[in-house]
């Protein structure tokens, strides 16, 4: 069920600019590992790149055995790779469950998929209090936990997380990072995510990696990064 | 040679249409499919004046543009609430009432027949019977029509048009009044459309409801983003392109019984293809981007206020059977930095949108100054010193990081038609001022070396500044910020949050929703705790982290 990511001299940018810049990394599979670094270090860049959404002017990133180097998102989740955007992935204007429906568009095996809702709405219970509700009339945190839904409805075999605190009140990032861990722990998912708040994701985090200004600036165990000095300086 | 003069003719009256058309929907975002209307209004209120009544030139044009504008103001009513989608549909029908009273109305239109033998322009006792002879007074029209849009497009109220089409409530946020703004320029492109109406009625010296479809609308949209949305003297371009490529198709040789189809393909193609190479237009809006040159004196920005504090009582709001907010008291001291926290879906935007009149509360008064705020349209309650920011931003991206500050700057001439046409010297003395308290606020917040860049480039970091130097360029003293802070890595928060001291040590009166604890022990002076829409506490940020239910509710 786990798979690995492997990503080699990933190079990215708008036009000119270049923001993510020759980056290597390692993602074993089962693991979780947490990305950091300060805004604009090319973070969102990296992982929109690894799945598809932009097209990455060179290097190449292996699923598992399989080269997936630009390939489109919608072959990459069909492969069993799940991205969760930044800032609420959500369809604001359809109901929780349909939101859910949507989710698992694009799998084959239909029958798979009422026992998965039933697993996001057991890991989130006011999801299922709630389905009946347009996704766009609910608080940041239910949004956020929606969107984590929305891709769990797939079973991921890789799931990237683009910053799921961002916005939310402490004790729903305490919760929310204790969904990701469930999820990697009872399904096996490997997971990327990418994270400002560095207290709440570092104990979730086997593994870590730091950016700075489109560069690989630290990669490996995350326990010395929770040394507030210390992070501070590499920021 | 006649040919090549009705041509030009034609491409005159173009680009008075094409350069109007744009000022609603390139800088006003106003998509009104209604032009052709306008334009036939002004055509039908000339025919039937100079040749029912014997009026002479220029009595009718004058008369159409006072009805032309009327009906301009009289679409911009539903515009007012609706946008977008609505927008498209209530114009169409607009347009297709006025073909409707156009073809049936007969005693006064004629009906299908239209209206025939409508005098031609005589002036200074010659009579512009040629298109040799009229096209001296179409050119000198439109140039005047063109220099109308232009100064309108290129004054503070066409920057103001600009962002209200990025972002209505954000425009209103800066203390903006959309209403009028929607009304004004609504007027002024009926107004200039039906002077392309009169001169074509004395031109062809006859109309009829045919000439002003909804295909001809769609026909000038084609110009406008041929040429460029959002750039007049890109519409200049596409009028001529549009008017003179199917002429010269014509002298491609072909045999005649497939010459029409194959001409009119080869057109299509011809202007797909354009867009392709060029999707923004032939002259982008990026091309006619202003050049501000800054004067080098810098106003102070964080001046010593005599502050005063935000008052909101008893403030409940419901939102059908749900209460968003119940009963909230709040005070927002000056010179302090309070803080408004709580769980996701607490109420806290939701109190904002309260105080500050994007939403009307069912019960409670918010007073600042000593004036109550109760009933006031956001933009006036931006003016009576109370403005807010928002959680998603909304910056005007397609605007520069130095204009989204200029169009905040309070009391500008320049968004007064008055002064933008009748006294722009007056406009030019204040904005040079301006320019210099702008690049003070982006020096201010350490956004000045991205002065010309636009805001859509900015970085996530940089982003947050331009909302705090948006705020504070509007002059307002109590300033609400809705999560400026969230998602900041360390760097950048040591960075933002001295200039939120800065700002509450100078008497402005500061309030943020935050929740990030770090962030509010380190800046808040006093925190209050909404939940569920009821304020349940309020204290220093150490009492309420150390209350063992809040505790339990919130903070783990």
């Amino acid at each position: 069920m786990s798979i690995s990511l492997s990503v080699k001299g990933l190079v990215a940018g708008y036009g000119k600019k270049r923001v993510v810049d020759g980056i290597d990394l390692e993602v074993s599979a089962g693991s979780i590992t947490l990305l950091l670094g300060h805004n604009g270090a090319g973070k969102t860049t990296f992982v929109r790149s690894l799945f598809g959404l932009m097209q990455p002017d060179a290097g190449t990133v292996l699923l598992g055995a399989q080269e997936i180097t630009g390939r489109s998102p919608a072959r990459n989740v069909a492969d069993g790779f799940a991205f969760v955007p930044q800032g609420h992935g959500v369809f604001r204007t359809l109901s929780v469950e349909d939101n859910l429906e949507l989710g698992g568009f694009a799998e084959h095996d239909r029958a798979q998929l009422p026992s998965r809702r039933e697993r996001v709405f057991a890991m989130f219970p006011i999801l299922a209090e709630r389905r009946a509700q347009l996704a766009g009339t609910m608080s940041g945190g239910q949004q956020q936990m929606l969107a984590i839904g929305i891709a769990l409805m797939h079973a991921p075999r890789f799931l990237v997380l683009d910053e799921p605190s961002i916005g939310l009140a402490p004790n729903l990032v305490d919760k929310v990072m204790q969904s990701v861990a469930e999820i990697n722990r009872t399904m096996g998912t490997t997971i990327l995510i990418v994270e400002q708040n560095v207290k709440a994701s570092l104990p979730i985090a086997q593994h870590a990696a730091v950016f700075k200004t489109g560069r690989k600036i630290y990669d490996g165990d995350p326990a010395p990064l929770s040394d507030h000095q210390k992070l501070m300086e590499m920021f | 040679m006649d040919y090549v003069l009705h041509v030009m003719v034609m491409v005159a009256l173009y680009a008075i249409l094409a350069s109007s058309f744009n000022l609603l929907i390139g800088y006003a975002g106003l998509f009104a499919l209604s032009h052709a209307a306008f334009f036939g209004v002004g055509a039908y209120a000339t025919a039937i004046l100079a040749a029912t009544y014997g009026l002479a030139f220029p009595v009718p044009l004058l008369i159409g543009i006072v009805a032309t504008a009327a009906l301009g103001v009289v679409i911009a009513l539903p515009a007012l609430r609706i946008g977008g989608d609505y927008l498209v549909i209530v114009t169409l029908a607009l347009q297709i009432i006025v073909t409707t009273v156009l073809l049936n109305w007969t005693g006064m239109t004629g009906g299908t027949d239209g209206i025939r033998a409508i005098p031609r322009v005589e002036l200074l006792g010659l009579k512009l019977d040629t298109p040799g002879k009229f096209l001296p007074l179409a050119a000198i029209v439109a140039l005047a029509c063109y220099a109308i849009a232009w100064r309108l497009g290129a004054s503070p109220f066409g920057r103001a048009l600009k962002a209200m089409r990025e972002n209505e409530a954000a425009v209103q946020a800066v203390g903006k009044n959309v209403v009028a703004m929607k009304l004004a320029v609504f007027a002024i492109a009926a107004a200039l459309a039906s002077v392309a109406g009169s001169l074509y009625a004395h031109y062809f010296t006859f109309v009829s409801a045919d000439s002003f479809t909804v295909e001809l609308t769609i026909y000038l949209l084609t110009m406008v983003i041929i040429g460029g949305t959002g750039n007049l003297a890109g519409s200049l371009v596409g009028a001529v392109v549009l008017a003179v490529l199917p002429e010269a198709l014509k002298f491609i040789d072909m045999p005649s019984d497939i010459a029409d189809k194959t001409r009119l393909m080869l057109y299509g193609v011809l202007l797909i293809v354009m867009l392709r190479l060029r999707p923004q237009g032939l002259l982008p809006e990026s091309a006619s981007a202003h050049h501000y040159d800054a004067p080098v004196e810098r106003p102070p920005v964080a001046t010593q206020l005599q502050g005063a504090a935000l008052e909101g009582e008893g403030l409940s709001k419901r939102f059908g059977g749900i209460v968003a907010v119940s009963g909230v008291d709040i005070r927002i001291e000056s010179g302090k930095i309070t803080g408004l926290i709580g769980p996701n879906g607490a109420g806290k935007t939701t109190a904002f949108n309260l105080l500050t009149g994007f939403l009307q509360p069912n019960d409670g008064q918010v007073h600042y100054r000593g004036q109550s705020l109760r009933g006031l349209k956001p933009h006036q309650i931006v003016r009576a010193g109370v403005a807010r920011s928002f959680q998603d931003l909304k910056l005007f991206t397609g605007l520069t990081v130095l204009e989204n500050v200029l169009v905040a700057l309070p009391d500008q001439r320049g968004d007064k038609l008055a002064y933008v046409y009748f006294a722009p010297w007056l406009v030019r003395k204040q904005e040079r001022e301006n320019l210099g308290r702008a690049m003070a606020i982006l020096e201010f917040v350490g956004l000045d070396a991205r002065a010309a860049d636009l805001a859509s480039d900015l970085s996530y970091a940089e982003e947050k500044l331009l909302v705090v130097a948006r705020l504070l360029a509007t002059g307002a003293e109590a300033l609400l910020f809705d999560e400026p802070l969230s998602g900041l890595a360390p760097n950048a928060l040591a960075k933002v949050m001295p200039i939120f001291k800065r700002l509450a040590q100078s008497g402005r009166t500061i309030c943020i929703i935050e929740h990030n604890l770090d962030v509010i022990r380190e800046l808040c002076d006093t925190v209050v705790f909404l939940d569920e829409g009821r304020k349940l506490a309020q204290g220093t940020p150490e009492q309420l982290m150390s209350d063992p239910e809040l505790s339990e509710r919130y903070f783990k």
